[in-house]
């Protein structure tokens, strides 16, 4: 009797690991070993080649190939349905309380805890962004939300988006960012109604006859010297001051709340402008290089000429998309504004490269102002144009596409050319 | 020319009702289509086709083959009886006063889709039981004033679609004969499971099969086509129809038909291919000998085939014939959409390689490869692509690309070139890229036909020739015109100018909306009014706030104030509640 029940026992035991071996032996498509877009093609490629039945579009541009399939799978989570699209793919499993709770863990455990996102429905999801791939993955919550009612109808869905690996190091600036302990981020906030200002900070005009009222001021502080904030109220009609109109203003740093200096509320009824000044000294764990070199250019004769071939290369460098010009041209101006944000999000430097590749993308021309008056900052170091007949100073123009850009520029000891710094 | 051979075939097979009758001149007027076209260009299309027909054999594999099946009683589904219909006849004889059709081009070839001015009315009437409609081609008029007449009957004034209208010349006018047939008296023979062989016109009427949802009815070929056929179920309610075949052959045989198509097709393709023909007028000859041999042109078996299958189960059936018809008829023009305007105007045509541009004779004047499919034009000499802007420049007969942000074609014929961004001032061209004035326009709109420019915080209605006429005393300008009204305001006031840009109802009201046949609501003092064209006071609401406007049954307007409390209708007429 007993031998018949280990025989049972032993039958069991090769029935039950025959059907492991067998399942394992179905799953053969791993989406999850795709590390790149092309590599999720080769699988497509491959699930075409194995499966004649399904005629797989491997070829086309905007192909979509909807595969239903045995064997597909995502790190050994089978999937019920997958969608391929040149740009993403997009997994099903087949209900929640099977594979769908599964490859959540199967994520989670690759790819870290996260925070779900707010959905507008009863599902759960969950965004992981990296450099290389972004993965969305969602419970349909089909039967609501209460764990109880997960049922049968609930089911996972994962798109997987893989992004393209750019080199070039203006979309690699948050690998060179330092974090430090703190990060004081100063702000001017303004509180007045319909009031235009003038915001100079220690002789740089951050903003000029502008209606926001708040600045961040971190981009222009060069040192952790004294820094002398001077702000020019005037009526939005140019006329006078309401009767009830009243000032105030303050600086704080945005990350303590802390107040740094103020100008309590005062009264400026009747008058046509009034001016106040703030003296502050900053303290940031690191200053940048900015236009602490640059030389006084208030007496350069050939200051007009610099300025337009500064422009000539930024226009001649995206049109003929010469990605080490681009490079050159605008590094150290991203580099500086993300070190003193202390950005190190991959997302900032990369949106940031593919904005210009869209306008290399889209433009066909570009043309720069040639009529425009100097405005001298920061001791004659640091200068600002403004375009006298243009909206800026470039312009690129595409087929119903275009893109405007103006700089603050500085020329630094030793050279003869033009940087672009803000 | 193209595809024809596939197109002949396919509609042989799906409708070769009574063949053994009409073969003949169908396989003749076939074969005469080629006249005109060289060997090579055969070879090429019959290559390209012959691919396109196999798809086609494919997908209709065994899907033509309805499947017989039970269907339960509640599942059954009825019409009502066949009765002659022809309360719509003579309306339908009235509706082409204001028929247009739209011509374009591709690969040398025509097309033409009809419609009607008013875009609300998008088909002809659709008339009822026992009668039907065919629309006749009768005259072409070609732009170069030539006129054709003959071999256009089988051009097809569709409605919906756009069909092939011969080689590439711009049509001003096409003549279209109208015509109604209608029964006015039938006969009715039923046959049935019970009494399965009826006799008429001396011929036999036969029902072959009953079963479940399917009837297979023969009936001699002597016999006049049916008009129509309804089955009945046990209890004598008549079945609602889901499919049929009408066939010159038995069914079995024409499963076969496609096959042997393919094949023949396949010989001619090999033929070609071999360089077997010298010329059209041997592959011409080698058709016509050949292509009577084949199977499906010989129906031999003396009667015709019908397979009907319906949403029930099928008892018996009742064909109704024609015994006394009698037909109606008119002759109406229908225009072009987009006449040509001037004779030495140039019209593009896609090509496989690049783009064509044909004057009014279809003869070639410049031709332009290498170029992306899917240029288009804007208007004027101006075409654009998905990346890029042209002008056609005749003399150098060239495309060239103008870098700019955006070009607009207004209807009066002027153009508007932004030249490097969304903000930037519209300069007006004309067709030939020279700028008509140094005028720059903040915003150039135009409303109906007319072109209004915004500069310098003016309003001006600006001509083709770009002069311009201002509109005084208004800052803004609507964006409907509708009874020759504009609205207009000077910010704080409204009132109606022209087309001609004169202020016709003043600039006095506190609130006014786009007049609607005739009539619209103001708000002048306290209350809304509701005014006509010459800005007379129809009636006083006596209303201080009005709600959007509601849409009665017909779309018309309905005036609704006070939160609904008051209505008026589109006449200005109360609504009882």
């Amino acid at each position: 009797m007993k031998t018949i029940y280990s025989l049972i026992i032993v039958l069991i035991v090769l029935l039950f690991s025959s059907c492991t071996n067998n399942k394992e032996l179905l799953l053969k498509y791993d989406f999850s070993k795709a590390n790149s877009q092309s590599e999720m093609d080769s699988l497509l490629v491959k699930i075409g080649k194995e499966n004649k039945d399904f005629d797989l579009d491997t070829v086309s541009f905007f192909r979509l190939n909807e595969i239903e399939i045995d064997g597909m799978h995502y790190d050994g989570v089978p999937v019920k349905k997958a969608l391929l699209s040149d740009s993403y793919t997009f997994l099903t499993t087949d209900t929640i309380n099977y594979y769908g709770k599964k490859l959540l863990e199967v994520i989670e455990a690759k790819k870290g805890l996260i925070n779900s996102e707010n959905t507008y429905n009863d599902d759960i999801q969950f965004i992981w962004k990296a450099e290389r791939e972004d993965l969305d993955f969602k419970l349909n919550l089909v039967n609501g939300k209460h764990l109880a009612a997960i049922g049968d109808k609930d089911f996972g869905e994962l798109k997987i988006t893989f992004k393209p690996i750019y080199d070039v190091p203006l979309a690699n600036i948050h690998k060179k960012i330092k974090v430090y302990d703190v990060k004081p981020t100063y702000v001017l906030n303004i509180r007045s109604y319909s009031n235009k200002y003038t915001v100079i900070l220690d002789d740089i005009v951050i903003a000029e006859n502008s209606k926001y009222t708040e600045h961040n001021l971190n981009r222009y502080i060069t040192d952790g010297e004294s820094s002398k904030l001077k702000i020019i109220v005037v009526p939005i009609d140019n006329s006078k001051f309401d009767k009830n109109g009243t000032f105030a203003a303050t600086i704080y740093d945005e990350t303590t709340k802390q107040t740094i200096a103020d100008v309590q509320r005062i009264s400026i009824a009747g008058k046509s402008s009034v001016e106040f000044t703030l003296d502050f000294t900053p303290k940031l764990p690191w200053y940048p290089k900015a236009w602490n070199n640059g030389v006084d250019l208030r007496k350069d004769e050939n200051l007009k000429q610099k300025v337009n071939t500064l422009y000539k290369r930024v226009g001649d460098a995206i049109l003929s998309k010469d990605e080490k010009a681009i490079n050159d041209l605008f590094y150290q101006k991203q580099f500086e504004k993300q070190q003193l944000d202390q950005d190190v999000d991959f997302e900032v430097a990369r949106t940031y490269w593919e904005s210009l590749k869209q306008i290399q993308n889209n433009s066909y021309k570009y043309t720069i102002e040639d009529t425009y008056s100097i405005e001298f900052n920061a001791n004659g170091r640091l200068i600002w144009t403004y375009p006298t007949n243009k909206t800026d100073m470039i312009i690129f123009t595409g087929k119903e596409f275009s893109k405007q850009m103006n700089f603050y520029l500085y020329q630094p000891e030793g050279s003869n050319e033009l940087k672009i710094i803000r | 020319m193209k595809k024809l051979l596939f197109i002949y075939i396919t509609v042989v097979i799906c409708g070769c009702s009574n063949l053994s009758t009409k073969k003949s001149p169908e396989l003749n007027e076939f074969i005469t289509e080629f006249d005109d076209k060289p060997i090579e260009e055969i070879k090429e299309e019959v290559n390209k086709n012959i691919k396109q027909f196999e798809s086609f054999t494919k997908f209709f594999d065994g899907s033509f083959a309805n499947e017989i099946k039970k269907i339960g009683k509640e599942d059954e589904r009825y019409e009502s009886e066949f009765k002659i219909d022809t309360t719509g006849v003579s309306k339908s004889l009235l509706q082409f006063d204001n028929v247009i059709f739209s011509q374009e081009f591709e690969d040398y070839q025509s097309s033409l889709s009809f419609g009607f001015k008013n875009p609300e009315k998008r088909k002809p009437l659709e008339l009822g039981q026992g009668v039907s409609q065919t629309f006749v081609p009768k005259k072409i008029y070609y732009h170069n004033k030539e006129v054709k007449t003959d071999s256009i009957a089988n051009y097809e004034v569709d409605f919906i679609f756009s069909d092939n209208w011969g080689k590439a010349k711009i049509i001003d006018s096409v003549d279209v004969l109208f015509k109604v047939d209608y029964l006015k008296d039938y006969d009715v023979v039923e046959v049935s499971l019970e009494n399965p062989v009826v006799n008429y016109q001396g011929g036999e009427i036969r029902l072959v099969k009953a079963q479940d949802n399917y009837a297979y009815v023969t009936l001699s070929d002597t016999i006049v086509s049916v008009t129509e056929m309804q089955a009945y179920n046990m209890d004598g309610k008549i079945l609602d129809n889901s499919g049929s075949s009408n066939n010159g052959v038995a069914p079995d045989d024409s499963e076969d038909i496609f096959t042997e198509m393919l094949d023949y097709l396949k010989q001619i393709q090999k033929k070609l291919n071999n360089d077997d023909f010298k010329n059209t007028e041997e592959f011409q000859e080698y058709l016509r000998k050949n292509m009577k041999s084949l199977d499906f042109f010989h129906d031999n078996d003396g009667v015709f085939h019908k397979e009907y299958y319906y949403y029930g189960t099928v008892n018996s059936v009742k064909l109704y014939f024609a015994k006394e018809t009698d037909t109606r008829e008119t002759l109406f023009r229908a225009y072009n959409v987009k006449p040509f305007s001037n004779d030495d105007e140039l019209f593009e045509m896609n090509t496989e390689d690049g783009l064509v541009f044909l004057n009014n004779k279809g003869e070639t004047e410049i031709s332009i490869t290498g170029l992306d499919q899917g240029v288009a034009k804007i208007g004027g000499d101006f075409y654009e692509d998905n990346n890029y802007f042209y002008h056609l420049n005749r003399s150098k007969k060239s495309l060239d690309t103008l870098l700019v942000y955006d070009i607009m074609a207004f209807d009066n014929g002027l153009i508007g070139i932004q030249p490097e961004q969304k903000d930037d001032d519209i300069t007006l061209f004309n067709s030939d890229n020279e700028l008509i004035n140094d005028k720059k326009y903040w915003n150039v709109r135009e409303v109906g036909a007319i072109l209004f420019g915004y500069r310098n915080e003016k309003w001006y209605i600006i001509s083709a020739q770009g002069e311009e006429r201002l509109v005084s005393g208004v800052s803004r300008v609507g964006d409907k015109l509708s009874d020759d009204r504009i609205l207009v305001s000077n910010d704080s006031k409204y009132g109606f100018i022209n087309t001609r840009g004169a202020i016709v109802i003043p600039v006095i009201y506190d609130d006014a909306k786009d007049f609607e046949r005739g009539i619209t609501a103001v708000k002048l003092g306290e209350t809304y009014k509701l005014i006509d064209i010459r800005g007379k006071i129809l009636l006083d609401t006596e209303e201080d706030d009005i709600n959007f406007f509601g849409e009665d049954g017909d779309g018309n307007r309905i005036y609704k104030f006070g939160y609904g409390a008051k209505s008026y209708n589109y006449k200005g007429d109360l609504i009882e509640k």
